[in-house]
């Protein structure tokens, strides 16, 4: 590790510190508070955890009780913001592990800190998002993929999926990579070398849970995330047609079907690394894999873009996209989800009867931005043959 | 819940606003009195005793608060009942009621009791209404205007009671605790009035309208999210026995998230029962119970902030030229200040006896001081049916636009940047 790795470290964590104290402080003494509503959730999930109880006592806990096991010191600490720490721990490891995929780029620690210094994503943690412990786990897997390790990369990527079922949608890609890496080297029994250990930790959880919660474990866990259809406003464009839906005796044969698009975009994008089947592709498929799984989902809010961006820094530094077009892209992203927010914000805040046209045009606004964005990301992942920053190395 | 009975027993009492107007207020035949509705007489109350012949097992009791008669006018007899409908009973099983800590909960802002008991007429147009039925007998009470032009005749044969007695009275006395009424008692025999004497009724009400002022509002904007403001900051307590406290029944568009506690500087509840699903839309709950009951500990000399949430509503069926859609939700908080006095005989008194609603959950020594509020109303947004198919096209023309292009993105031949 040379010098200018651990200066990013070190930045990071100071910066993950400075946050994590800010807020703490406003908590304490801002009337709106810093703690995301989930982290409480968590926590008191894990009160139940420490008292002997089910963690599905908390209303509204709709995760595996691992996630409230991990939080069961804050109880026995007396400590709130243990699992907080813990998640910032676990978001600064998957900088390291981006960093560690990074290595042999040129730039590569001003890519990383795309995710080490990007003040969106230690918001996420610091406020007590879990999402970093599933961004950990995502990015091990990939990392271990890379190292050839498939066994414990199939280990962690089944806990991934017990974790919070969306990683699922990595199977087809990672397949498509292992067959394509192995191809003529015995690539079903590699194939089968991450594919059984992803089956044997996603069931032994699963297992596990439903021996020790029941039939709640599967209710909460996993079945509500499948019938779920949230009538509340959200970025999905899903969203105005399920709330009409959930009001009438009978769904609408397009509420549905709202499964259908997301399924059939999601899997077709897994040709592009049928088409490219290169290691570092990989993470390039899988962030526009997810970009689109979160544009087409029957429920979108902000923390599903953790989901994406923690790929963000492999792909950039393989992507050929124009600075301009950049810009555009990220100015199209922002605008779009402002314009929805101040709609969210008239409805939730103001109590504005925003629902039609307002915030049915925004969220229409944001999926097509989205969308034309994951074409251009498409187009890019096409045209990609040597990533322009390797290009510039050469220069160099 | 009605039984056969054997006897009932009635009273009749009527309150002036004067000693001089004691006399005048009433006249009788021999049989009957006749009371005529004046601006003199500031409240009547009527109690009937139904005395059963068989046992019932367990307590119901009805009470309705109409939102036209003011509670400050009558409260040196009248307890504070919640405004609406409500039924309490032991029995766990009635129709679309909460379970509370201390009973099953039915609550309605329409009257939806009987029309009579026995006989005994329930006014509830004109009056409050309390129905305690008991394991031996049913008690009735109903406190009343008497607005001019509207009459009462009351007599033994009217009541059709074994027992009679009818009192017109001043308010001699009504301080914090102590009620002093001074007046005429009558009494009738098998042939008519016996006789008319003077008579003072003191008793302790448990019960009182606070002198101070607490400002209860909303906080502006209200959102999705109102956010009610007590202001106890000038409040003292009365005694350092006294601990100030709000109840809420909370129609099911609304709802207190009983783990909220950490998220804001909001006061948490000492228990929510009812409707507490965080998730649901209020007409998913149709059968689940009609709303909430909720209480809680404010704290003397702050500001006290209390965070509910709204459900969203049914979208409405309004026509394209109608510019609002909202439904407008509306509660009574009942803000009350629960002082211990050690007085062992508040439970009871002649016009009425504790134990229903809140009061259960305080102890029978408490005295409850109220301070005056009003009705909060909420404003919930909703979406408007006739946008539905709107919805449908635009969503559909989303998805088949978006999926077009993105196959297209993906199968056409690449451009190449090199």
């Amino acid at each position: 590790m040379g010098f200018e790795d651990a200066w990013l470290i070190v930045s990071s964590l100071l910066l993950r510190i400075g946050f994590f104290t800010f807020g703490i402080y406003q908590d304490t003494h801002m009337q709106v508070k810093y703690t995301d509503i989930d982290y409480y959730v968590f926590h008191d999930a894990a009160g139940y955890v420490f008292n002997h109880n089910s963690p599905f006592l908390r209303d509204t806990y709709r995760y595996t009780p691992l996630l409230s096991w991990l939080l069961v010191p804050n109880h026995y600490l007396g400590w709130i913001y243990y699992g907080k720490l813990l998640f910032v721990v676990f978001d600064l490891i998957t900088g390291i592990i981006i960093m560690k995929q990074l290595a042999k780029k040129s730039k590569a620690n001003w890519l990383a800190s795309v995710w080490l210094l990007n003040p969106m994503v230690i918001t996420i943690s610091t406020r007590g998002n879990a999402e970093s412990v599933l961004g950990f786990m995502v990015m091990l897997t990939l990392y271990w993929l890379q190292k050839g390790q498939l066994i414990p990369a199939g280990l962690i990527y089944g806990i991934s999926i017990h974790f919070k079922l969306y990683p699922v949608i990595y199977g087809l890609p990672i397949s498509i990579y292992i067959f394509n890496h192995y191809k003529g080297h015995k690539w079903f029994h590699k194939l089968a070398l991450f594919g059984a250990p992803t089956l044997i930790s996603l069931l032994s959880c699963s297992i596990w849970m439903y021996q020790i919660y029941g039939q709640e474990f599967l209710e909460n866990a996993y079945l509500y995330h499948l019938y779920r259809t949230d009538h509340r406003h959200n970025f999905s464009i899903w969203n105005l047609l399920l709330y009409f839906d959930s009001a009438r005796p009978e769904k609408s044969v397009l509420s549905k079907i709202a499964f259908i698009p997301q399924l059939v975009i999601t899997a077709s994008i897994s040709i592009l690394q049928w088409w490219n089947p290169q290691f570092e592709n990989l993470p390039c498929v899988l962030f526009v894999q997810t970009f689109a799984f979160v544009t087409f989902n029957k429920v979108c809010t902000s923390q599903y873009f953790i989901w994406y961006l923690i790929f963000l820094p492999l792909y950039i530094s393989r992507s050929n996209i124009p600075p301009l077009k950049c810009v555009t892209m990220l100015a199209i992203w922002g605008a779009t989800q402002g314009l929805w927010l101040l709609q969210g914000y008239r409805l939730e805040f103001l109590g504005q009867e925003a629902f039609f046209p307002d915030l049915l045009a925004a969220s229409g606004a944001f999926f097509l931005g989205n969308v034309w964005i994951l074409g251009q990301l498409i187009e890019d992942i096409k045209s990609t043959e040597h990533p322009k920053i390797d290009k510039i190395k050469k220069e160099a | 819940m009605s039984n056969s009975t054997c006897s009932k027993r009635s009273r009749l009492s009527v309150v002036v606003d004067g000693v001089d107007h004691i006399e005048g207020s009433s006249h009788d035949n021999g049989t009957h009195v006749v009371v005529e509705g004046s601006s003199h007489i500031v409240a009547i109350h009527k109690r009937f005793i139904l005395e059963r012949d068989s046992n019932v097992n367990g307590k119901n009791r009805i009470t309705w608060k109409s939102t036209t008669l003011p509670w400050e006018k009558f409260q040196f007899w009248e307890p504070r009942i919640v405004d609406g409908f409500s039924l309490y009973s032991e029995d766990k099983t009635v129709e679309n009621a909460i379970t509370t800590p201390k009973y099953s909960f039915y609550h309605s802002l329409q009257y939806e009791g009987p029309s009579d008991i026995d006989g005994v007429k329930l006014d509830w147009q004109n009056c409050d209404i309390d129905v305690s039925y008991g394991p031996r007998e049913t008690i009735v009470d109903q406190w009343c205007a008497l607005p001019e032009g509207q009459r009462i005749v009351y007599g033994k044969d009217v009541a059709g009671t074994r027992k009679a007695e009818f009192g017109v009275f001043n308010l001699e006395l009504d301080d914090s605790i102590d009620v002093g009424l001074e007046g005429i008692i009558c009494r009738w025999n098998k042939t008519g009035i016996e006789k008319c004497q003077k008579g003072l009724t003191m008793f302790k009400k448990a019960h009182t309208l606070s002198m101070e002022k607490v400002d209860v509002r909303l906080i502006e904007p209200v959102g999705m999210h109102p956010t009610l403001e007590i202001d106890l900051q000038e409040i003292m307590p009365y005694t350092d026995k006294c601990e100030i406290f709000m109840y809420l029944i909370l129609p099911k568009n609304l709802f207190i998230d009983q783990f909220g506690g950490h998220m804001t500087d909001s006061v948490t509840p000492l228990f929510v029962s009812g409707l507490t699903d965080l998730e649901k839309p209020s007409y998913q709950l149709q059968n689940n119970g009609w709303g909430s009951e909720v209480l809680y500990r404010l704290r003397n000399g702050e500001l006290n902030r209390i965070e509910l949430h709204s459900r969203y509503s049914e979208p409405k069926n309004v026509s394209e030229q109608e510019t609002s859609s909202t439904e407008l939700v509306k509660f009574n908080p009942i803000l009350f200040e629960a002082c211990d006095t050690g007085i062992s005989n508040l439970f009871q008194n002649p016009f009425y006896s504790k134990g229903v609603g809140y009061e259960r959950y305080f102890t029978n020594d408490t005295i409850f001081h109220h301070f005056q509020n009003r009705q909060i109303g909420v404003k919930i947004p909703a979406a408007r049916w006739h946008d539905y198919e709107k919805t449908q096209w635009f969503t559909v023309l989303c998805l088949l636009s978006s999926m077009f292009y993105l196959f297209y993105k993906l199968f056409s031949k690449p451009k190449r940047n090199r």
